[in-house]
């Protein structure tokens, strides 16, 4: 047979030909014994190759792959869930209110604190007598919880770090 | 697919037991791939589980636009030819030279002699272990999972009519080998 024909066979068999090829062919097939007996062994190579099992690996390939992953998965989750821009932002926005909080005082004791009477210690002492408690203990509990956010962070990372040189080692 | 989509998102938001129930999907697979590339059972698990680990790595990549098998074995193709080529392994495909028939006879002076000892599935086995790395992928891919032609090509980055062609002269090349058997075994087809 020619290769144009084996071609045109697999097509067939592949399910890759057209309805008119497919028709020429299956009237070749009952015609030409000869086409026929190309066709049944490539049909049977076709079936066999089809019902070839797939390989196994040993037994402890999940558990293998499993146990190198919990190591993996910590390197992965060092990754920021919040972009670096953002946090830049937000620490941007916080110092931009610290120092507008401590214009603002300044302001104040420029304009209404200082007179004469008091110095600006005393002034700013005077101010913060003034100061609502829950705005002063929201404000304590909002830079606390920053600051150990930073450490824990830093010491994390500090942590990640180490056993990733030790893993690589 | 869906089952496939979900286990992908459980394993991104940090299941590991999502992503073992994928690996335990697919580990087969991917094996025999890596296996019928590298023909050393070691190497191929060696191979097989970094193809899972790659996968875990970039899995956020994955956008979820082709199937996820496709990318799957896409990664296996690639990591396990890599390896093939490291370990200076000749990994050209049956287009790449002169020698239409490339699968050396190790069945003796008398092919048919050692066929008729084997049954042809046991026969084929060896044939295609003694494919090269691309070839024996293309017949794997085909086969195994039964990838479409399409799927083939973005796997392998081969073109469609390259892959039609491999495919064709591949499988000649086997029935040439297997003649005897198969012959043998039509009787029920004629």
């Amino acid at each position: 047979m020619k290769q144009i024909e084996t071609q045109q066979l697999w097509d067939f068999i592949d399910g890759q030909c057209t309805a008119e090829e497919a028709a020429t062919l299956k009237s070749a097939l009952e015609t030409d014994p000869n086409v026929k007996a190309e066709w049944a062994k490539r049909f049977k190579l076709h079936q066999q190759l089809s019902e070839l099992p797939a390989e196994q690996p040993s037994m402890r390939f999940v558990q293998n792959l499993m146990d190198k992953l919990p190591l993996l998965y910590r390197k992965l989750s060092i990754a920021p869930l919040v972009k670096p821009f953002w946090v830049k932002t937000a620490l941007g926005f916080l110092a931009l209110l610290l120092v507008g909080y401590i214009g603002f005082v300044f302001f104040y004791i420029e304009q209404f604190g200082v007179n004469g009477q008091f110095t600006y210690l005393e002034s700013m002492k005077n101010y913060l007598n003034q100061a609502p408690a829950k705005f002063l203990i929201l404000f304590a509990a909002i830079s606390i919880s920053l600051s150990c956010l930073f450490v824990l962070d830093r010491f994390l990372k500090a942590r990640f770090q180490k056993e990733s040189q030790a893993s690589s080692s | 697919m869906e089952e496939d989509i979900k286990l992908i998102n459980a394993t991104l938001k940090g299941d590991q037991f999502a992503f073992q129930h994928l690996v335990e999907k697919y580990q087969h697979y991917v094996f025999t791939i890596t296996y019928r590339v590298l023909k050393r059972r070691e190497e191929a698990e060696e191979t097989a589980q970094d193809v899972f680990i790659k996968v875990y790595k970039t899995l956020g990549s994955f956008e979820q636009r082709s199937k996820f098998t496709t990318w799957l074995y896409a990664v296996t193709y690639r990591t396990a030819l890599d390896k093939a080529r490291k370990k200076n392994y000749p990994i050209d495909s049956i287009d790449d030279d002169d020698n239409y028939l490339q699968l050396e006879n190790t069945f003796g002076e008398s092919p048919s002699d050692a066929i008729q000892q084997e049954d042809l599935q046991s026969q084929l086995e060896r044939a295609i272990s003694r494919l090269k790395p691309v070839d024996a992928s293309l017949i794997t891919l085909f086969y195994l999972h039964e990838k479409s032609i399409k799927e083939i090509a973005a796997i392998t980055g081969l073109t469609i009519s390259n892959i039609k062609t491999k495919l064709h002269r591949l499988r000649e090349q086997l029935k040439v080998l297997l003649e005897e058997q198969l012959q043998q075994e039509i009787h029920d087809l004629l």
